[in-house]
């Protein structure tokens, strides 16, 4: 029985925890992207490649993806980009083969994440929203 | 031996990991696969009734780089274990040499060697990874279009949107050439486009492409035909008609400017744990000489299930040789009567026969599991049923026809790595 509580303590600090850290996904930009916000939309083509300037803009896309094992990062294509990541997967091979462009950077941390965009004006990528607050990076969507 | 090779397969490709060098981008693909035929005497693609591992196994390296903000150059070097010519197996090959130019947030325009795109896959053609099968089907990625795969010349693309549908539209022009199966093909010129609009999880997409084709076969004159006719129609050097009824025929087993159109429909649709699949190509050419039409389909539903996802393909070829060679050598026997001359008569019945040879109805049904056992890996297994139809013997090559059977059971497996 004892066993049985901790399991359910555990399972239950790890949802909360999960659900804490998940709470909400911002996209973030350079501060000096001429870009102030973004749609649902725009933000799934930019991260798909299926456009590879900014919206109305001549500034290049240079996208940033959060490492690979992260919570954010199945979090932020399995709700925002709404895509799961086994076709995700396949999605990224095909892109990359078929000539159609570069794919996104991945990085280790939100640490680095956050300092490649404030360094880049063409970079673009997502964090969990309390990671912004201070940081040198201009905020152009969120969602959930 | 054969596992030994995959061992060694599995420790180069894990090994290796795409990389940067500077501006420079590094990335690669690969499989490894084998597959056996339950029918002795015959071969499709590079499978006899021994397990043989050339027909699916690839190894592709890919470099690009962001030139500037507008500029961006990519190149990708491909080894295929078969690729339907007589060089060696896994002679690296150029498939992608390209210029892109980035007009504006959604145009660009590339110059020089890219993938035909003629179909759904057919710009990962050889990237097994990004597809559900073994290897896409044969009934709607003819063979026969293998010389063609690659294109130099220059494209235009553009994408757009209309409420929650984005469109993509692309033109290309282009010179192609190639072999397959000892048939020598050239596209002078040749143009085309298509279209895809994709829909929250469906995509559809048509594609036509228009070439003009040389073609010559050299097979004719190995087996005797062209000298065949010339000898006989030396005989008849004095009958001027006869003469030109025999020469005629060996003319005709070439192509010069042949105008030929594809088109093809495709369309992909994923609903909650199912992935439907569908594409149908539509091939015409000018009724002369040496030419054929070809129409094909299939039709495949996958189901996903963790990381392991079954499927099952069904689908249909129909080739039709020119009746215009036949045509010839029954007008010869206008001139030169059937009983006239034996030697004459044995030739056209052999003309008549080879050139049989090339119509094909087949059905086939393809049932297999793929399985994603690393992220950047999977493992496939199918078992494909062809059943010939009209006396066919589909897209197999027979040592000897009469000792193939009416259906043929093709088990295949690959691995697929990208890295």
């Amino acid at each position: 029985m004892k066993t049985l509580n901790r399991i359910l303590v555990f399972a239950l600090a790890g949802s909360l925890m999960s659900s804490m850290t998940m709470a909400e996904v911002a996209v973030i930009v350079h501060p000096k992207n001429p870009v102030q916000s973004l749609t649902h939309k725009q933000v799934q083509r930019l991260f798909l490649g299926r456009s590879l300037m900014f919206p109305k803009t001549e500034t290049k896309v240079y996208s940033i993806d959060q490492n690979e094992e992260s919570p954010v990062f199945s979090h932020f294509y399995e709700n925002v980009i709404q895509m799961n990541i086994n076709k995700l997967k396949k999605y990224r091979a095909y892109y990359l083969f078929s000539g159609k462009g570069r794919l996104p950077l991945p990085l280790e941390s939100s640490n680095e994440v956050i300092e490649r965009v404030a360094n880049n004006q063409n970079a673009i990528s997502y964090v969990n929203i309390n990671e912004v607050s201070g940081a040198d990076v201009k905020v152009v969507f969120t969602m959930p | 031996m054969f596992f030994k090779t995959i061992l060694s397969f599995f420790l180069l490709v894990f090994s290796l990991s795409s990389f940067a060098f500077g501006e420079w981008e590094f990335s690669g693909f690969a499989s490894i696969g084998a597959g056996k035929l339950d029918q002795e005497n015959v071969r499709y693609i590079d499978f006899t009734d021994e397990w043989s591992m050339n027909s699916d196994s690839v190894l592709g390296l890919q470099a690009q780089v962001e030139l500037s903000d507008r500029w961006s150059f990519i190149t990708q070097v491909v080894a295929n274990g078969y690729d339907f010519t007589e060089d060696d197996p896994y002679t690296p090959k150029v498939e992608w040499f390209v210029l892109g130019y980035q007009i504006d947030s959604s145009t660009q325009a590339r110059i020089g060697r890219f993938r035909t795109p003629q179909y759904l896959y057919s710009t990962t053609l050889e990237v097994g990874y990004t597809y559900q099968w073994v290897r896409p089907s044969q009934n709607a990625y003819p063979l026969f279009m293998s010389p063609f795969k690659h294109l130099d010349g220059i494209d235009l693309s553009h994408a757009t949107s209309v409420g929650d549908v984005d469109l993509n539209y692309q033109v290309f022009a282009g010179i192609t050439e190639g072999t397959y199966e000892g048939t020598m093909g050239e596209a002078p010129w040749s143009f085309g486009g298509n279209f895809t609009a994709s829909w929250s999880d469906f995509t559809a997409r048509i594609s036509g492409h228009q070439l003009n084709l040389n073609i010559d076969y050299p097979g004719f004159e190995e087996i005797g035909l062209v000298a065949g006719y010339q000898q006989l129609a030396s005989i008849y050097a004095g009958n001027p008609e006869a003469e030109a009824a025999l020469l005629l025929i060996p003319a005709s087993f070439n192509a010069e400017e042949q105008i030929t159109n594809y088109v093809s429909l495709g369309m992909e649709w994923a609903i909650n744990d199912w992935t439907l699949a569908s594409e149908l190509m539509h091939y015409r050419s000018e009724d002369r000489n040496f030419a054929n039409d070809a129409d094909g389909y299939y039709i495949s539903a996958a189901y996903q299930w963790g990381n392991v996802s079954p499927y099952i393909m069904i689908g249909e070829y129909h080739n039709r040789f020119s009746d215009d060679v036949k045509n010839k050598v029954l007008a010869s026997e206008q001139v030169i009567a059937q009983g006239v001359n034996t030697d004459l008569d044995t030739l056209r019945a052999q003309t008549i026969a080879v050139f049989d040879l090339f119509n094909v109805d087949q059905e086939t049904i393809t049932l297999g599991v793929r399985y994603d056992f690393h992220p950047k890996a999977d493992f496939k297994f199918e078992v494909e049923y062809f059943n010939f139809l009209s006396d066919s013997y589909g897209n197999f090559y027979p040592d000897s026809p009469s000792e193939v059977g009416t259906t043929a059971v093709l088990t295949s497996f690959v691995i697929d790595v990208v890295f």
